[in-house]
């Protein structure tokens, strides 16, 4: 193989792979990115055929100036003035006519800038974990390529023709450097110092993905809910502090409330727009008092960006602690943010020991009792259902009806949209969770009960790997709040019958390998994409926490020294801080890693020195090192039968052994004749007798 | 130039005389520590480095992780390249093996063997050089164990004790961006021997057949000693065929030994210290110039014999004179002046005399004739 030839084909397959993110990550579309792979599978062949012929240079140009009314195209109309997408175009088109235009040396190396270009933008843009096997595989094809060209370079300059090219196996030592690379880069990855916080160039093809239809946004539709419910991406995951215990307080269930709407018309419903905001001045101490109740225990979510400003809570939250100054709270009790956030939000939420209504009573001007939608007949229906009696066995009774009575169903083949209520409560007697509530809640308001749709997720699976539990979109659900006015509180019913309800998950074969899969999201997302100056921190204050403990230790006081709490409660700080972290590092298990670790160097040095061959000139010296320890003048001239007449002479204890070492380092440096294995052996075992006899006996000092 | 090359002969036989300590030879193997030479950034790792800086400005500037993921990377790369080169160049055996004369200002080869002693990595990509500033030699790869063999070509300007006193190992492995020298401290002494001119370029005249001695026997010469029949065994080089033809028996010529060519060289370094270097330069073509004749004419036969002011080198011939003279002429130095006349123990052989008071520091003295040589019939 030629060199112009091995290194057409390393810069074909790096730029094979270059662009292969950028569609991925809507940068690119597919068909222009199949274009540039189809031209450099093209190049690839061309090289592998080793065709002499490629495209000059005054081609080249020319296609180049061909290309600038495209590019002006593409940057002034089809991207509407976006410059990542012309400029990508643009690099992509470079690439591939300079790949067919190689012919001096530098126009390789122009090449490779190109198509680091494309991995740039490609790494820039991705946010998924599979983003690392593309790192690494480019990585291992950069350094194969380097590595190549520098052998070749030095082959071709010394006049080394090809058949020498083949000789030079790299492979090991390539991936030792890939693996040398990477065991570096990772506390460098954690030590390279955040100035800003960690920003995403697109959401694209990442663990956090904008839902476009969601039943929390402003406005929903009846099948808003329905169409998510088929949807597996991660809504939110919370972290309790005791899961245990909230598990049992919601009987097996969780629930989670985000939105309250107020107003039906057209068949959507629509958020009410009065709020109340809330406005905490402490920029330190950022917490929300909702409710009075006591906090039983603090749990941690992490929000996916589901196109909506609404705070998902757990109903029993009293308390929540998020880097926001200001909140505003809904007359449905629905938190919701200033404004839309583009990436996970973090926050903690202090539960209650029961559930909580952030709700206010209604007032006159209140939409709960609006009666859009309502018409005589679902009037009619909710007299006859809901009878007579207390209000909340009249609320019950209605609630039982559509649990029992009707069906649940995500088909809605041959329903009626003009009036899907009246279709679902008199013909079909079968939908969603959003047409059961949205029914309950028209009946209600129909009898003058105040009553209002939620929406939120019910129902979680606990990630087995974390310690998490992982809220998904097909959590997704709908429920109803009525004002019990003779209680004076609002309180919830879910009038979807059992069977439609989003449940906690079983632990399943499959559902473990989501959850594997949903770990490595989650941790790559909280570990690697925002990863910032206070994660900086925080992994500062514990390693100097466990440092101080690990110095505690050695000194004997770890409880009373000042220094070590002091280090151990800024840790705490710096992690509470930022919400990441709520324990040091294990002490006792970097102490048993060091001693694991000092043993181990110390057997690999043993067995070093032990397993290392005893060579001739090397069992001389040592012997002649002895001689110098009786008091013998060693000198370089001395010939070695004299050196080991006076060896002799002095140690008649060790007289075989020793002579047979002085033999065996003649035979190998003068007779011409290496020694064979078991002269090797017979060296060693000589030299190791000569030595022991010399320490066990007494020695005659020169 | 022949080029080394790689071999991997773990278990090859080793021969030769191994010097222990400072006992000067001209072969010798040496594990010594390398000692460092810096690191001389290259172009591709110029452009790596501006690019690493480039991509940590973007991962600065835009807190992208993924981009901190790149540049953590590229410096990762960096320290490998570092680490491995590092480890490339250490752990390695030289052996050198120089030719037995070297010529000042003559290219000789210096034989050398590059063994690899590392047991866990084999070399790559290693340049080999005996001077920093001559061409290195590339030796490609040594396998574990392994040896590469080669051979660097050197010219030494002064004749005189020379010790080299360290070899260059460079390499740009493993990817280009680096090149990364250590230096092998080896102390092997040369003798270098004086410069020896073309005949053409010689100022000297040859004395020429002036004071040859026939030897009266059967021998190598030139002359005719007598005519005989031919044996079996005989030189068939040397069948008379024009007497062979009138007689119709093989005639053999038979020569006579010329063991009587003597030529005396003396050599006046009794000149005191040397004004400048114009005077040194000319004491120094002075030396080649003896060395010169010296190998010519032992080259031709004669026995030489070598005066200085403070040594002699008797009359001899061969290999073994060769090396006595080039010795001694390799190492005369200056001494002090003195009036005395050198003398040869032979005065009737004909004597060359090189001195810086000579006029054009050479003269040439003819021995008185001895008479006709005697040709036997």
């Amino acid at each position: 193989m030629t060199s112009g030839r091995e290194k057409r084909l390393h810069l074909g397959i790096l730029a094979f792979l270059a662009p292969l993110p950028l569609p991925f990550n809507q940068i690119i579309g597919w068909p222009v990115l199949l274009g540039y792979l189809a031209a450099v599978a093209w190049f690839l062949h061309r090289a592998w055929r080793d065709r002499g012929r490629w495209l000059a240079f005054w081609a080249m140009n020319l296609l180049g100036l061909l290309f600038l009314p495209v590019f002006l195209l593409d940057l002034l109309v089809l991207s509407r003035g976006g410059l990542v997408r012309p400029v990508v175009h643009l690099a992509l088109f470079t690439v591939a006519v300079k790949l067919f235009s190689l012919q001096r040396e530098r126009d390789k190396w122009q090449a490779l800038i190109g198509i680091f270009f494309l991995f740039l933008a490609g790494m820039a843009t991705s946010v998924h974990p599979t983003v690392v096997l593309y790192l690494i595989s480019f990585l291992g094809l950069s350094l194969v390529l380097l590595a190549r060209f520098a052998c070749l370079h030095l082959l071709t300059g010394f006049g080394r023709g090809r058949t020498a090219s083949t000789v030079v196996p790299l492979r090991g030592v390539l991936a030792v450097s890939v693996l040398l690379s990477v065991a570096v880069a990772i506390p460098l990855f954690a030590l390279l110092p955040r100035v800003r916080t960690p920003y995403l160039a697109t959401s694209g093809f990442g663990p956090g993905p904008n839902l476009e239809i969601s039943g929390l946004s402003d406005q929903v539709t009846l099948d808003s809910i329905g169409r998510i419910r088929t949807s597996r991406q991660v809504a939110l995951r919370i972290e309790f502090e005791d899961p245990e215990r909230y598990l049992a307080l919601e009987e097996g269930s969780m629930r989670f409330k985000a939105a309250t709407f107020d107003r039906y018309h057209d068949n959507r419903w629509e958020k009410s727009k009065r709020s109340e905001t809330l406005y905490n001045p402490d920029h330190q101490h950022l917490v929300f008092e909702l409710a009075g109740e006591p906090t039983t225990q603090w749990a941690r979510i992490w929000l996916q960006p589901l196109d909506t400003r609404s705070l998902v809570l757990p109903l029993q939250t009293g308390r929540v602690e998020i880097e926001q100054q200001r909140l505003y709270l809904s007359r449905g009790g629905a938190l919701s943010l200033p404004r839309r956030p583009r990436g996970v939000v973090t926050y903690r939420v202090g539960l209650a020991e029961r559930s909580l209504s952030l709700a206010a009573p209604p007032d006159d001007n209140d939409p709960v009792l609006d009666l859009g939608g309502v018409t005589p007949a679902i009037t009619d229906l909710a007299r006859e259902v809901m009878g007579d009696g207390g209000l909340r066995e009249r609320v019950e009774r209605l609630e039982r009806h559509l649990q029992t009575d009707y069906a649940y169903t995500l088909d809605f083949v041959g329903r009626s949209v003009e009036d899907p209520i009246g279709d679902f409560l008199f013909r079909s007697k079968s939908g969603h969770c959003e047409y059961f509530a949205t029914s309950m809640v028209l009946l209600l308001r129909s009898q003058g009960v105040p009553a209002r749709l939620a929406t939120g997720f019910l129902g979680a699976e606990s990630n087995f790997l974390q310690g998490y539990f992982v809220v998904r979109q097909e959590n997704a659900h709908a429920w109803v709040e009525a004002y019990l006015a003779d209680e004076g509180r609002w309180e919830l019913f879910d009038p979807t019958p059992p069977v439609g309800r989003p449940t906690l998950r079983q632990t399943t074969l499959w559902n473990l390998a989501l959850q594997a899969y949903d770990s490595v999201v989650f941790r790559w997302d909280r570990h690697v994409l925002s990863y910032d100056f206070d994660d900086q921190l925080s992994v500062f204050g514990r390693l100097r926490a466990a440092w101080e403990r690990i110095w505690g230790l050695f000194d004997g006081s770890p409880e009373e020294s000042p220094s070590s709490t002091e280090a151990a409660s800024e840790a705490a700080a710096a992690t509470s801080a930022d919400g990441r972290g709520t324990e040091g590092l294990p002490v006792e298990w970097l102490i048993g890693l060091a001693t694991a670790l000092a043993l181990l160097g110390t057997a690999w040095i043993l067995w070093r020195r032990w397993s290392r061959p005893v060579t001739p000139t090397g069992a001389y010296r040592r012997l002649l090192w002895e001689l110098e320890r009786d008091g013998v003048e060693v000198k370089a001239v001395d010939p070695p039968l004299a050196l080991k007449a006076t060896a002799l002479s002095c140690w008649p204890q060790a007289a075989g052994p020793a002579g047979r070492v002085f033999d065996l380092y003649v035979q190998e440096s003068y007779a011409g004749r290496a020694l064979d294995e078991g002269e090797h052996e017979d060296l060693r075992r000589s030299l190791g007798e000569a030595l022991s006899r010399l320490r066990k006996e007494p020695r005659r000092h020169a | 130039m022949p080029t080394p090359t790689a071999t991997a002969t773990a278990d090859a036989p080793r021969s030769g005389v191994r010097p222990v300590g400072g006992s000067w030879s001209r072969r010798g193997r040496f594990r010594t520590r390398p000692v460092p030479e810096g690191i001389r950034i290259t172009k591709v790792g110029l452009w790596y480095v501006l690019f690493t800086v480039i991509v940590s400005i973007a991962a600065t500037n835009t807190g992208n992780n993924a981009l901190y993921m790149v540049l953590a990377l590229m410096l990762g790369v960096l320290v490998a390249s570092g680490l491995l080169s590092r480890q490339n160049v250490r752990g390695l055996e030289v052996d050198l093996d120089a030719p037995g004369e070297i010529f000042a200002n003559r290219p000789f080869h210096l034989h050398f063997r590059l063994r690899n002693r590392g047991r866990w990595s084999p070399r790559w990509l290693l340049l080999f050089s005996v001077s920093r500033k001559a061409r290195p030699l590339l030796v490609p790869y040594l396998p574990r164990g392994g040896h590469g063999v080669g051979d660097a070509e050197l010219i030494l300007p002064r004749r005189g004790r020379v010790s080299l006193d360290a070899v260059h190992v460079s390499s740009l492995f493993p990817f280009g961006f680096f090149r990364k020298g250590v230096r092998y401290p080896v102390e092997l002494p040369l003798l270098i021997y004086p410069e020896i001119f073309p005949a053409a370029s010689s100022r000297l005249r040859s004395p020429g057949t002036v004071g040859e001695e026939p030897s009266r026997r059967a021998g190598r010469g030139h002359e005719l000693y007598t005519l005989r029949g031919f044996r079996h065994g005989d030189d068939p080089r040397s069948i008379h065929w024009k007497q062979t033809a009138r007689t119709g028996d093989m005639v053999f010529m038979e020569r006579e030994a010329e063991t009587g060519r003597r030529l005396v060289i003396l050599f006046d370094n009794g000149v005191g210290e040397l004004a400048d270097d114009s005077e040194e330069m000319r004491f120094e073509r002075l030396v080649s110039e003896a060395a010169t004749a010296a190998v010519d004419h032992l080259a031709r036969g004669y026995q030489v014999e070598l005066v200085t002011r403070d040594q002699v080198v008797g009359f001899g011939r061969g290999r073994r004179q060769r090396r006595a003279l080039l010795e001694a002429l390799a190492l005369v130095r200056p001494v002090a002046r003195s009036r005395e006349t050198l003398r040869s123990t032979d005065p009737s052989a004909p004597q060359l005399r090189l001195g810086l008071g000579l006029a054009g520091g050479v003269e040439v003295s003819r021995a008185p004739a001895r008479g006709r040589r005697r040709r036997r019939a």
